[in-house]
């Protein structure tokens, strides 16, 4: 079928190409890197800038402090001697930090903390710990048990449940959510491949010669099936990579997804490809070359992922009466349902509702693409208004006459 | 009795309210190289496109014989090469001819074996795997005509195929056109440039502003619109040429005079009569060119 072969020469040129392979391999790795890097300084820097000389008057302190930093940033080391000298110490530099913990600390319950700024240290861990270790103290003394002291000190567990969700947790959230960001990332990606292909064909001057062989409509499809499946790889490379990378660090994994978004994902992401890829392929058959496109594939660019610019109101209420109104219309339909659906759970009946008005306005919005297609893509040097499109896009086809 | 794989009746394309094309017909033989001639804007990429199915016509018909039989238009046995062409740039040459020849229906083993055959044809052996964008334009050009003929078609379309091509390079394209021709092809030849084509036309149809100005054998044509074309260079008086009832058409400057014989008038005739004191240093005396006579025509209305 010609359509096929046309979609298996888009896919192999785009798969070969050196741009593919890096924006679908390098820059992940890139922006893994880049997340990294302040980690990486963390790390690099944290245990010379975390150390910390304890001046521990009631010599009791200290032990059972340091245990309990143990595998945190911060570094104790035991001082002695006089507060002066290691002051002076600490303004040399040779010290990141000097605690004074006074003899009377039990009765004052206050330490003190001599630094030459706060940058770096996570005060937080340290006063935490010093909590613990004085509050078992008095326990202790109050003659409580070590066993009872521990039971009574035990650190609260705590789970974040946001409201409406059904008791799932962030970290089930995050994966459908972070899906549905790539899946929608993935499809405005091979989109713009797209827009400028049919550019570069047009301009090229490749467009009659293919249409010797095949007709308007069946390069039109063939591209956007090929591009679909350049889409589809790149999806898989990225969302691999990002699931590695969740997984190893965070602990994160697909069993996150539940049966309702494995089974509608998919369709919500090809059917938001096809929107996309169709839009990108009446610009492109319309436009003279690729600057002259530049506004109006911006805004064609925007109205897809406006859903995912809105999504600190879409986490907040997800069940919101606008929110519920975005899922039936097309444009936003794809990025609002897989959003929603990674935040609360949607009533079948809004899938299946949302999901049929897209395959309805896909299938028209292709229709009308094709017959744009016919008469654009043979149009050289001259960009077509928006008028234009919408009478190619609109005028009566008459096939039957004329292909046989 | 020879195939006729395209029949065009009465051919009708409008924009926007401007006719480009006023109901024309004609027919491409097997075997031929049917010549579709006229200025720039007369109207023959757009009768090309509905011939190839790109475009619609408002009206009139075109019919396709392939094997005998009457069918529709099935690119899989007609070539084209477009006015308005360009390969992939970024791509080998080995690649686009099998791929182009692959949506004609050729096997890809095929499609391969006869690329390579043509390239090497055409001194194009070493660029194969090179890719398009290092071809210069002629090359790019050759490689263009090797893909609209690898499926080796029954019909073929050529718009403009000597546009932008040099002396030797027209002279190539020539001979791979007659090629065709004589392999059985019905070749349909497109061109503003009459001079350059006509010698290879057997048939021609001359369109200008959408119609039809002439149509037929080309023999039959310049016998029809027969007078000769005479170019005289002299020593002597030209003014003897004024007032000679066989001389029409006279341009005359510093030495040098053109006319045309009339219709009926044999050039033997004129050459008897020649007046004395002309002093005649070079004579030429042939048929009118088809340009002439395209000219001729539609200034005589």
């Amino acid at each position: 079928m010609k359509l096929l072969k046309v979609a298996e020469w888009e896919f192999l040129k785009i798969a070969k190409s050196k741009q593919f392979l890096v924006m679908t391999v390098i820059i992940p790795l890139l922006l893994g890197a880049f997340g990294g890097v302040p980690i990486l300084i963390e790390r690099l820097t944290g245990d010379r800038a975390r150390e910390i000389a304890v001046l521990d008057e009631t010599g009791a302190i200290y032990p059972e402090l340091s245990r309990r930093l143990e595998g945190t940033p911060l570094r104790l080391v035991a001082a002695t001697g006089d507060r002066d000298a290691l002051l002076e110490r600490l303004e040399a530099g040779e010290l990141d930090g000097l605690l004074v913990i006074g003899r009377d600390v039990d009765e004052t319950n206050a330490v003190s903390l001599y630094t030459r700024g706060l940058k770096g240290l996570v005060l937080d861990e340290l006063k935490e710990a010093l909590t613990q270790v004085l509050s078992e103290r008095r326990l202790a003394r109050a003659g409580y048990d070590p066993e009872e002291i521990a039971a009574l000190t035990e650190e609260v567990r705590v789970s974040t449940i946001v409201l409406g969700t059904e008791g799932r947790t962030l970290a089930d959230m995050a994966v459908p959510f972070g899906l549905a960001i790539l899946l929608m990332i993935g499809a405005m990606f091979s989109g713009g491949m797209l827009f400028y292909s049919v550019i570069k064909e047009k301009t090229g001057r490749v467009v009659e010669i293919m249409l010797s062989s095949v007709s308007a409509r069946e390069l039109m499809m063939g591209k956007i099936l090929g591009y679909g499946a350049t889409s589809l790889l790149q999806i898989a490379v990225w969302g691999g990579i990002a699931f590695v990378i969740a997984n190893h660090y965070l602990g994160i994994s697909l069993a996150a997804l539940t049966g309702v978004q494995l089974s509608t994902y998919p369709l919500y992401f090809i059917l938001g490809y096809l929107l996309i890829a169709t839009i990108y392929a009446i610009l492109g058959a319309g436009m003279k070359d690729a600057q002259s496109g530049s506004q109006l594939q911006g805004f064609a660019t925007i109205l897809p992922i406006i859903p995912i610019m809105l999504v600190g109101v879409i986490i907040e209420q997800p069940d919101l009466g606008w929110v519920r109104a975005f899922s039936f219309i097309p444009p936003f339909t794809p990025a609002t349902m897989m959003l929603r659906m990674a935040l609360t759970r949607v009533p079948w009946w809004e899938v299946l509702a949302s999901l049929v008005i897209l395959v309805l306005f896909v299938y028209l919005l292709m229709r009308f693409a094709a017959k744009v297609f016919e008469v654009g893509i043979l149009m050289y040097g001259k960009s077509a208004t928006l008028g234009e499109i919408w009478r190619w896009g609109i005028r009566p086809s008459k096939e039957g006459e004329w292909r046989g | 009795m020879a195939q006729t794989p395209l029949k065009v009746h009465e051919l009708v394309k409008r924009f926007d309210g401007l006719t480009a094309v006023a109901g024309i017909s004609f027919e491409a033989r097997a075997g031929e190289v049917f010549g579709f001639l006229g200025p720039n804007g007369a109207g023959k990429t757009t009768t090309i496109r509905m011939i190839m199915g790109i475009i619609r016509p408002d009206a009139g018909r075109i019919e396709f014989f392939f094997d005998g039989k009457s069918g529709p238009l099935d690119k899989g046995r007609i070539g084209y090469l477009p006015e308005e062409r360009g390969l992939y740039e970024d791509a080998k040459v080995i690649d686009v001819l099998v791929y182009f020849a692959e949506l004609k229906g050729v096997p890809p083993k095929e499609a391969r074996r006869r690329a390579l055959a043509w390239l090497e044809r055409l001194d194009l052996g070493e660029w194969a795997h090179r890719k398009i964008e290092k071809l210069s334009k002629g090359m790019q050009q050759k490689v263009q005509l090797v893909a609209a003929i690898l499926h080796e078609p029954d019909l073929v379309v050529l718009d403009e195929p000597f546009a932008g091509l040099d002396p030797v390079n027209q002279d190539l394209f020539k001979e791979l056109i007659r090629g065709l021709r004589d392999a059985g092809a019905a070749v349909l030849l497109s061109s503003h440039q009459m001079n350059l084509v006509e010698e290879l036309c057997d048939r021609i149809f001359l369109i200008h502003k959408g119609r039809q100005v002439l149509y037929g054998c080309l023999s039959e044509i310049k016998a029809a619109h027969g007078g000769h074309r005479v170019e005289l260079r002299f020593r002597g008086d030209g003014s003897l040429l004024q007032g000679n009832g066989l001389v029409k058409d006279l341009e005359l400057a510093d030495g040098r005079a053109r006319f045309t014989l009339p219709q009926g008038v044999e050039p033997e005739r004129f050459l008897r009569d020649l007046p004395e004191g002309l002093g005649v240093e070079e004579i030429t005396v042939r048929r009118p060119s088809l340009h002439e006579i395209f000219v001729g025509v539609v200034k005589g209305g």
